[in-house]
């Protein structure tokens, strides 16, 4: 007796317990991070680039800016003109939220393209979900990707801006008939804009960009708008990679532009962040919950995924530590700061995400597989089970919340007693300012300025200001 | 590949997530923030995150030997600090001191996740010995000078 074809994306209860469960998790674990938004004040970088727009005209802080420091004219626009539009302590708040919120929507917009119109919204939603909660509590360091203007506008945005690409290629080149042109138009500006926000998510475009074009030409799509993207891809990266500013940098770093020596450490550090990456029981549990979850979300298609394009998606996802590092290593001389650290890692989840979704669509394309049986809705259940425990207990969590409930309200106090200092006095004076408790919250706090006035973060912050300098002291 | 195998597949990826879930545990970072001066031997500041880890400062040594290549060795002597480490890490590392008699100050680039520093716990004490013999690093960002104050961020990975 033939196995009967089930519905694709239908849920039953078992579905609706286990995904529930992960969004019942996903609000726990996210409100301290929301909750910590409140606390987050501006660092370093933050006052210089704000200070350069108040000083002139934007465009033409945007080209003293390339031809000084880095081509990153989106990421570099971005943090210039916000402060400027809505106030920088102001509006600081309302940055990692919408951040968050804006990641979790264009991961759903990538799953939901990858797994088809077909496939049931709520497990796409649970699977977005899981990634956002997957990328958060793995990062490095969430102050610097989340919390501190630049990091985050220079950074999320560009790993943001990635996943709308990579949903726009799988959008075009998966549809019967061709997208129209105003979707292009849009899929063009999301490459200009995550080219200019850092070299990593520009190098990333760029190959991704070939490899769908080259898919367009298999596919016998209609080449012209892939054509005008690419060449749009290419305008952008000349932009970037020859900007005269990156001249001014690497004459800041004395071992740039060393190829042993770069790949020596890419090789090294790689390997660590490699090793350190795969002991993370979160990131295996979130694999198999998306495998199994994938499996039950697609449609009974017979899409057939070659066994070489996963392990090539294998392959590439092995080799992005060592090969996303290099950038950092060639450029500077010297180990990558965390927030480009978080950037590899959010492109390693991608990455190994993609290749298992191309399993699960191999497994999921056998007719015969009975999708609905038993075992598979225990298995989905006990893995959103596993999957919400490691959220819970996991340690970056834990710190979020001891860092809302013990330590950010001491430091708001500080920052606001600066504020008020700044604020009674005349500014054009030295002022010395109290240094920030010894107990940071570790999960907004990225930098502060220092004892020494003469520091560039202290001369940012008082030009920022209108102060002639300021210090910290220890009261 | 029958629907026999596929529900093989997926009972054994439910089980490993289920192994992985009870007996793998994540990496827990331990930042010990340290202030030392070589003027009045005193741990002027110490926090500690994650865990609640009590760190008497009775006693410390530290050896800093800036030798041709940039050699850098550490020795702090933490009391009571119970806590063992796999790796470590140094960063926010700043060595103040003079040099060619003037004021001077290097930062130290960060020291990734130390595997080849050596960590020892004998008894009350904490031993992290960093020979950072790779020339890329060093060599040419600490110049030798006469060392005040060395502060530094010691994060541990259990």
């Amino acid at each position: 007796m033939p196995t009967p074809e089930p519905t694709p994306g239908r849920l039953n209860p078992w579905r609706y317990i286990g995904g529930g469960l992960v969004i019942v998790t996903g609000a726990i674990v996210l409100i301290p991070f929301f909750a910590l938004s409140n606390y987050s004040f501006p660092a370093a970088d933050d006052f210089c680039y704000a200070q350069n727009f108040i000083a002139e005209n934007s465009f033409l802080a945007l080209w003293r800016h390339s031809l000084n420091w880095s081509g990153r004219y989106f990421s570099y626009l971005l943090q210039g003109s916000y402060p400027n539009w809505f106030g920088l302590f102001e509006s600081y708040r309302f940055i990692a939220p919408v951040l968050l919120v804006l990641t979790y929507a264009a991961a759903l917009a990538l799953v939901s393209q990858l797994l088809g119109s077909r496939s049931s919204w709520f497990l796409k939603g649970v699977l977005a979900l899981a990634f956002l909660l997957a990328y958060l509590l793995g990062m490095p360091e969430p102050a610097s990707g989340f919390y501190w203007m630049a990091g985050a506008f220079t950074y999320q945005v560009g790993n943001i801006i990635l996943l709308v690409v990579l949903a726009m290629c799988v959008k075009s080149l998966s549809g019967e008939s061709d997208t129209g042109r105003y979707s292009f138009a849009f899929f063009g500006l999301a490459i200009v804009a995550g080219a200019g926000t850092n070299e990593t998510t520009m190098l990333v475009i760029f190959g991704i960009m070939h490899i769908a074009t080259l898919l367009a030409w298999i596919l016998r799509k209609r080449l012209t708008p892939w054509a005008w993207l690419l060449s749009l891809t290419y305008i952008c990266f000349l932009i970037v990679y020859f900007s005269p500013g990156n001249e001014s940098r690497v004459a800041a770093f004395p071992n740039a532009h060393d190829i042993s020596y770069a790949l020596a450490r890419c090789l090294y550090f790689g390997s660590v962040l490699m090793i350190q990456w795969l002991e993370q029981p979160l990131f295996w549990v979130y694999l198999a919950l998306l495998f199994i979850a994938s499996v039950f979300a697609l449609p009974a298609h017979s899409l057939r995924i070659p066994l070489w394009l996963i392990l090539v998606m294998l392959a590439g996802t092995l080799a992005l530590p060592f090969v996303a590092l290099f950038p950092a290593w060639w450029s500077m001389g010297g180990p990558a700061p965390e927030r480009t650290i978080n950037v590899i890692y959010f492109l390693f989840l991608l990455s190994a995400s993609c290749a298992v979704i191309l399993s699960a669509m191999k497994v999921g394309s056998y007719p015969a597989f009975g999708k609905d049986g038993m075992g598979g809705r225990v298995s989905f259940v006990v893995l959103c089970i596993c999957f919400s425990f490691l959220c819970l207990t996991n340690p970056t969590y834990t710190r979020a919340r001891a860092d809302w409930n013990e330590f950010a309200d001491g430091y708001r106090e500080t920052w606001e007693l600066r504020l008020e200092m700044l604020g009674a006095q005349n500014p054009e004076q030295d002022f010395a300012l109290p240094a920030l408790p010894r107990n940071l919250p570790e999960t907004i706090h990225f930098v502060d300025i220092k004892p020494d006035p003469k520091d560039w973060r202290n001369e940012c912050f008082a030009n920022f200001v209108g102060a002639r300098s300021v210090r910290t002291v220890i009261e | 590949m029958s629907a026999k195998v596929v529900n093989a597949i997926i009972f054994i990826v439910t089980l490993a997530a289920v192994i992985i879930t009870l007996f793998l545990r994540p990496a827990e970072r331990i930042n010990l923030q340290v202030f030392w001066q070589t003027s009045d031997l005193d741990m002027t500041e110490k926090a500690t995150v994650f865990r609640s880890v009590t760190l008497d400062d009775t006693e410390q040594t530290l050896e800093v030997n800036l030798q041709g290549r940039g050699v850098l060795r550490l020795r702090i002597d933490l009391a009571h600090s119970g806590e063992e480490f796999t790796e470590i890490r140094i960063s926010n590392a700043r060595i103040e001191g003079m040099q060619e008699g003037k004021p001077a100050s290097v930062e130290i680039p960060p020291i990734w996740y130390c595997f080849n520093c050596s960590l020892v716990i004998e008894g009350n004490t904490l031993r992290i010995r960093s020979d950072l013999e790779d020339p890329y690093i060093l060599s040419e960002r600490i110049p030798y000078m006469n060392v005040d104050t060395l502060r530094f961020e010691v994060s541990g990975v259990r």
